[in-house]
Formats: C-alpha cells, sequence, structure tokens
C-alpha cells in the first residue's frame, strides 16, 4: 500500500506552505492589532457632542424672549404678549388654560406654535427633539420636531431639563424637558 | 520521436503527483487571502484615523467661538452674543484671537420675529461650492442667543433666538 508518508517531496511542499501561512498569519495579526479602528473613541465623542448640544439648545431656549405673541381670550378678546421668555409664556398658556380663560386652539396657535417655531429654526437637522413640559405629573406639552410622529418616543436620547414655576404661586413649579437624539 | 507523456500511472515520486500540491496551493491561499484582508482593513482604519480630528477640530472652534469673550455677552452663559460686540467683529480679530488652520466661515442668523433682527457674517475667504474639490468639509449648526438691548417701553432683557453656523474647510 502506497503511504503519503512515503514521498518526501510532496511532504516538503506542504510544510513549506503551512510555514509559509504561519508567516502570513503573524504578519496579518500584528497588521490588525498595529491599526486599530478608534470606532470606541469617535462614537464617545459623538455622545459627548450631543450631550453638550442638548444642555446648550435647552438653555437657549429657556432664556430666549419671543417679541409678540396673541391669543384669544373667552371674551373674544385679542391678548398680546411682548418680550416675553419661552417658560412665562408656557407658564401662561397652562395658566390660562386650567383657569379657562381662553380657548385652547386659540393658545395652540398664538403661543405654542411661536415656541416650536424657535425650536425648529434653531435645530440642527442630524438632531430630532422633544420639548416637553410636565406639570403635577401630567404632560401638558408636547412640542416635537416635525420629522417625527405624535406618538413616537425615542428608545435612546439625551435630555436636559429644568423647573420653572411662576404667576406669585398660581401655578406651581413645573419641569421643561428637552429630548434630543440623532437622526 | 514523440516526447513520453508523464502520467499519473508513470508517476514515481508521488501518490498522485500534481494533486498532491492542492492542500500546500490552498493552505497558500488562504494564507494570502487573509493577509490581504488585514491588510486592506489596516489602510480604511488608517484613513479613519487620519479623519477623525478633523470634526474634532470643528468642535474645537464651535467651543472656542461660543465662549469667546470677543462676543459674548458678560454674565450671561457662553453662546449668549452681545449684538453690540458681533457688530463690531472683525475676521482679523477672530484671526488673532481664536487659532485654526482651516478656512472657515460664521455666520449668526437672528431667527426670532423682532423687527430689528440682524444676520452676521465672519469668513476667511469665501465658502467654496458644493461641486468645487476641497480635501475637507464640515458645518456645525448651534443654537445660540443674541443679547440685543433692554427693551425701550418695558425695561426688559431682550434674548433674540438665532443659529451659529460654522462652515470649515481645507
Amino acid at each position: 500500500m502506497t503511504n503519503i508518508k512515503d514521498h518526501r517531496g510532496a511532504q516538503a511542499s506542504f510544510f513549506d506552505a503551512l510555514l509559509f501561512f504561519m508567516i502570513l498569519g503573524i504578519a496579518s495579526t500584528v497588521l490588525i492589532v498595529a491599526v486599530q479602528k478608534p470606532s470606541g473613541m469617535e462614537e464617545m465623542r459623538d455622545d459627548e457632542a450631543q450631550i453638550r448640544y442638548t444642555e446648550d439648545a435647552f438653555s437657549t431656549v429657556v432664556q430666549c424672549t419671543i417679541y409678540n405673541v396673541d391669543y384669544m381670550d373667552s371674551n373674544s378678546e385679542i391678548i398680546e404678549l411682548y418680550n416675553r421668555t419661552v417658560p412665562y409664556l408656557l407658564l401662561f398658556d397652562l395658566l390660562a388654560r386650567e383657569m379657562g380663560t381662553a380657548d385652547k386652539k386659540s393658545l395652540e396657535n398664538g403661543i405654542e406654535e411661536h415656541v416650536n417655531d424657535l425650536l425648529k429654526k434653531t435645530n440642527d437637522d442630524k438632531y430630532y427633539y422633544i420639548f416637553e413640559v410636565i406639570h403635577n405629573g401630567s404632560r401638558i406639552f408636547d412640542l416635537r420636531d416635525s420629522r417625527i410622529a405624535s406618538t413616537y418616543q425615542p428608545e435612546t436620547f439625551t435630555a436636559a431639563d429644568g423647573n420653572f414655576g411662576g404667576f406669585n404661586g398660581l401655578v406651581n413649579d413645573a419641569t421643561f424637558r428637552l429630548i434630543v437624539w440623532r437622526v | 520521436m514523440s516526447i513520453p507523456r508523464k502520467t499519473l500511472s508513470v508517476r514515481k515520486d508521488a501518490v498522485a503527483g500534481f494533486f498532491e500540491d492542492i492542500p500546500a496551493l490552498m493552505v497558500v491561499v488562504i494564507g494570502v487571502t487573509i493577509f490581504f484582508a488585514s491588510m486592506i482593513n489596516a489602510f480604511m482604519n488608517y484613513s479613519v484615523t487620519q479623519f477623525e480630528d478633523d470634526p474634532q477640530e470643528g468642535q474645537k472652534l464651535l467651543e472656542a467661538i461660543i465662549s469667546y469673550s470677543g462676543l459674548t455677552k458678560d454674565g450671561y452663559k457662553d453662546g449668549t452674543f452681545d449684538r453690540g460686540k458681533l457688530r463690531n467683529l472683525t475676521i482679523e480679530d477672530l484671526e488673532r484671537d481664536i487659532f485654526t488652520e482651516f478656512e472657515y466661515e460664521i455666520y449668526v442668523e437672528d431667527v426670532s420675529d423682532y423687527p430689528d433682527r440682524e444676520n452676521y457674517t465672519f469668513n476667511t475667504s469665501k465658502v467654496p461650492g458644493v461641486h468645487e474639490n476641497v480635501e475637507f468639509r464640515l458645518r456645525i449648526i448651534y443654537p445660540v442667543n443674541i443679547y440685543t438691548s433692554i427693551e425701550p417701553h418695558h425695561r426688559q432683557t431682550c434674548l433674540h433666538g438665532a443659529f451659529l453656523r460654522i462652515t470649515l474647510w481645507k
């Protein structure tokens, strides 16, 4: 019976190939280890940038003043508000809703739309946003990016928030929160 | 005279002649394939490493601008620009105080509904068009405020909503 072990030529070429394979394997390992992809670091930088963006976008919005908003009260009179901050306007809106002194639709068009317009114009398109106000455990306002559905809630996001109250205690502190996530 | 053919039957030095080298050839091919794959992978990772500093440069420039004392309103958070400073600022001031090896344009757009809103542009040179071939290009949009004045009738501070757009290229 003929056995491969008896044929030295074939044996040598196979072992030469194995030796060649080992050398290439070592070279490949060295290459892979030496030039590692910095993906982890890049993601971390993106996350840090998003956190910073969220905090700055939130503080920009809450300190911003709006030149003029108006709405119709329950007596069909036009009420105009000049040069008020965003938290002031939304708390005013909340108070008017609770006291029933204004039409809800008029407040939506007159105040909330102005605030959402500001959010939209200052937002970087690479992020989606939801700006919400929570009062006594309920979400009173939900101003969101027009590119997302009205019920959508992201699974991962960054958020910045702050509490504001006013009108001499007529309105308890409400939590204003900006939620941001990447497109 | 015919040349004698070497067939499997007449080979004496191996069981299957050429076919005996197939395992060796397969080992070589696999080895070379792995090596080339690792070379391509290394090259792609190297390219990423080369360009990763560029977005970082954009972030650095952004942070330098939103906290630049030549622009920000005293006593307010970073990113609150003083309109008086915006009006007087020149690109020479920016180039002197904020260093970057890139060309850039800084554009501040007042998006409020105040009737006295103004926009501002500062650039080191004209922004290259989208079809122009540049080594690197980056655009950053960031929300900011513009402090204008104390509103004369109601004595209230006006902080306009605005965005800062930085275009960076090389």
